[in-house]
């Protein structure tokens, strides 16, 4: 599958970028289909370890609401939201005129 | 360079957590006159598993009565609470702890049920003696009752990484404020850990919070951990469909009492089948439920199949509408339990298809070792709800979210008075600056950093294989070697200084850190105790051994970063535990109501 990722550090960049990263699912997971929780998990562990996402407190079941993203345009909370190959999607944060860094935002 | 900024801030008391346990004892100590801080590390009422809980309290009969709850079974007396904490525990809970709670718990629980019902949280009576509401309020609850003080100032989003102490003595802790990548120095005359428990394994059923900060923390200031072979396993966790994975709802729908399922294993056995006949009666309307099951699906080969297949048609939906009036009464909401609409898992039956489960850890019995007034074996230093032990010794029924009401009322009013009747302990200057430079600093060449994440990941497998629900001398012994070459090379390892903004890569760090400490901390335990007791089941070991193993196991930390296995006696006081041998866990649960 295609991930194009919002990246911002605004502390140090002036402007966002979005990073492109082509993965197999099934190579890393033994399965066709991810939470987007586990896929922000993956690209930080196997491409990117200076990723942001919120991880640190997150309840996994749809009650914190702490790792909400848009997926392609949509608010959607990543712990429940599946996705799987083949698709194509864009991952930003949810209010991009507050970002901490990447996929972090204040206020959530 | 980019670096960080740094915060002091001083009080009588910290508390570390954002729960239950860290609520109550924060507004306790708040009680007593004590400037406390506290430092959570989510948001507060969003964060730890208490949300995500089943989300059940509860109390002796008379007292439920006493709150005009007709159908409260008076016959519930704090003696029988008592009783049955002291057996569910294999006879390992301290009793003066057990006995605390049966004391208190009618108190405590009826004053949260007045809060929660003041801001319009719905409690629903369950018989004998409890209520069921939903971990959204629960956490709604414990935010309102932290906001109802002045005295307690807050902070989210703050791990704590160090606790300070001078001479065996708490004086403080050291974080970082996520977000900002400040760093936090807060001093303190006393410390209060309740950032519950550690959960290392890969299939998880917890929040992303439970990574053994605490413990870890207070084994490195000197504290003992004990218990740390005993984590609770619970049966029923989804594994499929995905975007329910790590949900505890079937769990929930099989001890409803809603229409029962066939569990089948991969080959369509039904594993019911392999169940001794005079305990599968009492695995549905006891206190033993989830070690009953655990037993069993322990030894089921590969994971297991929720089958309505041999369920009427009418039965079903019968159940799916007495679910949603549940789910209704609890929450405001029909079809949704947590944060997740479980219509398509109903779509699925319908489609003859089946809900795939498996066993999850949910919680840990162990946790820091302390005393009756949870206080550790270091001064000033004070640890309560799931991150301390000594209470549901090797196998925890129910009570949790009951529990952290009264040890944390405990450990706040105790922590207070201590803090109050004494003086700063004030950490040397230059032993201060090189605790704070190891994180805003760093070790070593930022280019030999490990890769913490496979180091993660590592740990993970390396509890999948030998902390499992059914344990063995090889396996383990594997593990914790696996597990102390990750230590070793954590030792030795270079790590940058934390970043400001949001730093994934640090935040990576602490979790393997303190995961370790706590899997070497388990695994040691698991593997001294040749017997199986609550929720250490070994193969190799099937007795009940209490000639040999009535007792707790306490690690310490040698000043080489070894950990180091002694033994405690628990109070039996009032109860005297059995002696001889059981030739297992199931002759065992059958001796006790």
């Amino acid at each position: 599958m295609k991930v194009y990722l919002f990246r911002w550090n605004p502390r140090t960049e002036e402007k966002p970028r979005y990073d492109t990263y082509d993965m197999d699912l099934n190579s890393y997971l033994g399965r066709r289909e991810a939470t987007l929780l586990e896929l922000l998990g993956l690209i930080a562990r196997y491409y990117d370890h200076s990723l942001s996402f919120l991880n640190h407190s997150n309840c996994n079941r749809g009650v914190c609401k702490r790792c909400m993203v848009r997926l392609n345009g949509k608010v959607v909370l990543a712990c429940n939201e599946v996705v799987s190959e083949g698709m194509e999607i864009r991952v930003e944060p949810v209010n991009a005129t507050r970002v901490v860094r990447d996929l972090v935002t204040e206020g959530l | 360079m980019d670096t960080c900024e740094r915060y002091d801030l001083e009080g009588d008391v910290v508390v570390i957590g954002g729960s239950g346990a860290a609520v109550s004892a924060a507004l306790a100590a708040a009680e007593v006159g004590a400037k406390v801080i506290l430092l959570s590390k989510g948001k507060v009422g969003r964060s730890g598993n208490a949300i995500i809980s089943t989300a059940n309290i509860s109390m002796d009969g008379e007292s439920a009565y006493r709150m005009g709850e007709k159908r409260a079974d008076r016959r519930i007396t704090p003696k029988k609470i008592f009783e049955g904490i002291v057996t569910n525990s294999f006879f390992l809970s301290e009793q003066y702890h057990a006995a605390a709670f049966a004391e208190n718990c009618g108190r405590a629980v009826k004053d949260f049920i007045e809060t929660g019902r003041r801001i319009g949280e719905r409690f629903i009576f369950i018989p004998p003696s409890g209520w069921i509401t939903s971990g959204r309020a629960i956490g709604r609850i414990n935010r309102y009752r932290l906001r109802s003080t002045e005295s307690v100032t807050f902070l989210e989003d703050v791990m704590v990484t160090d606790i300070l102490t001078v001479r065996n003595r708490a004086a403080g802790v050291l974080g970082v404020e996520l977000k900002s990548g400040r760093l936090i120095l807060a001093k303190a005359r006393a410390v209060i850990v309740a950032s519950g428990g550690f959960q290392p394994f890969s299939f998880k059923c917890t929040s992303s919070d439970t990574t053994g900060d605490g413990l870890a923390m207070a084994l490195r200031a000197g504290a003992g951990l004990s218990d740390m072979e005993f984590q609770l396993f619970l049966p029923g966790v989804l594994v499929q469909p995905l975007n329910h994975r790590g949900s505890i709802f079937p769990f929930l729908w099989y001890v409803g009492g809603f229409a029962t399922p066939d569990i089948l294993d991969e080959k369509g056995r039904r594993i019911i089948d392999s169940y001794e006949r005079s305990i599968l009666e009492k695995s549905l309307a006891s206190k033993w439920f989830k070690l009953i099951h655990a037993y069993y699906w322990a030894r089921a080969q590969g994971p297991l199949y929720f089958d309505f297949g041999s369920v009427k048609r009418m039965k079903y939906l019968v159940s799916v509408v007495r679910e949603n009036i549940l789910l209704k009464l609890m929450t405001g909401e029909r079809w949704r339990y947590q944060g997740e609409d479980f219509r398509d898992l109903h779509e699925m039956v319908k489609r003859g298809e089946r809900w795939k489960v498996s066993m999850s850890s949910e919680y840990s019995m162990g946790g820091i070792l302390v005393e009756r007034n949870m206080e550790t074996s270091v001064e000033g230093l004070f640890a309560c709800g799931e991150a301390a032990s000594g209470f549901f010794g090797a196998f925890r029924g129910e009570r949790a979210l009951t529990e952290v009401l009264i040890e944390g009322e405990i450990a706040g009013r105790e922590a207070a008075r201590f803090a109050m009747g004494s003086s700063f302990a004030e950490p040397g200057r230059e032993w201060l600056a090189e605790r704070i430079n190891m994180i805003a600093v760093g070790k070593g060449k930022e280019a030999q950093m490990p890769d913490y994440f496979e180091m993660s990941a590592e740990l993970e497998r390396l509890a999948d294989y030998g902390f499992g629900a059914l344990r063995r001398e090889e396996t383990m012994r594997e593990a914790l070697d696996g597990v102390r070459k990750v230590r070793e090379a954590l030792d030795m390892a270079a790590y940058r200084g934390v970043k400001p903004g949001y730093d994934t890569l640090f935040i990576e760090r602490v979790r393997v850190e303190n995961l370790a400490i706590c899997l070497e901390a388990g695994l040691l335990s698991a593997l001294k105790r040749r017997e199986s007791r609550g929720m250490h089941m070994r193969s190799d070991y099937e007795e009940v051994d209490n000639e040999n193993f009535l007792y707790r196991s306490v690690v310490s930390l040698r000043e080489d970063g070894r950990i180091e296995l002694s033994r405690k006696k628990p109070d039996c006081s009032v109860i005297e535990p059995p002696s001889g041998r059981e030739a297992g866990i199931i002759d065992y649960i059958r001796r006790y109501p």
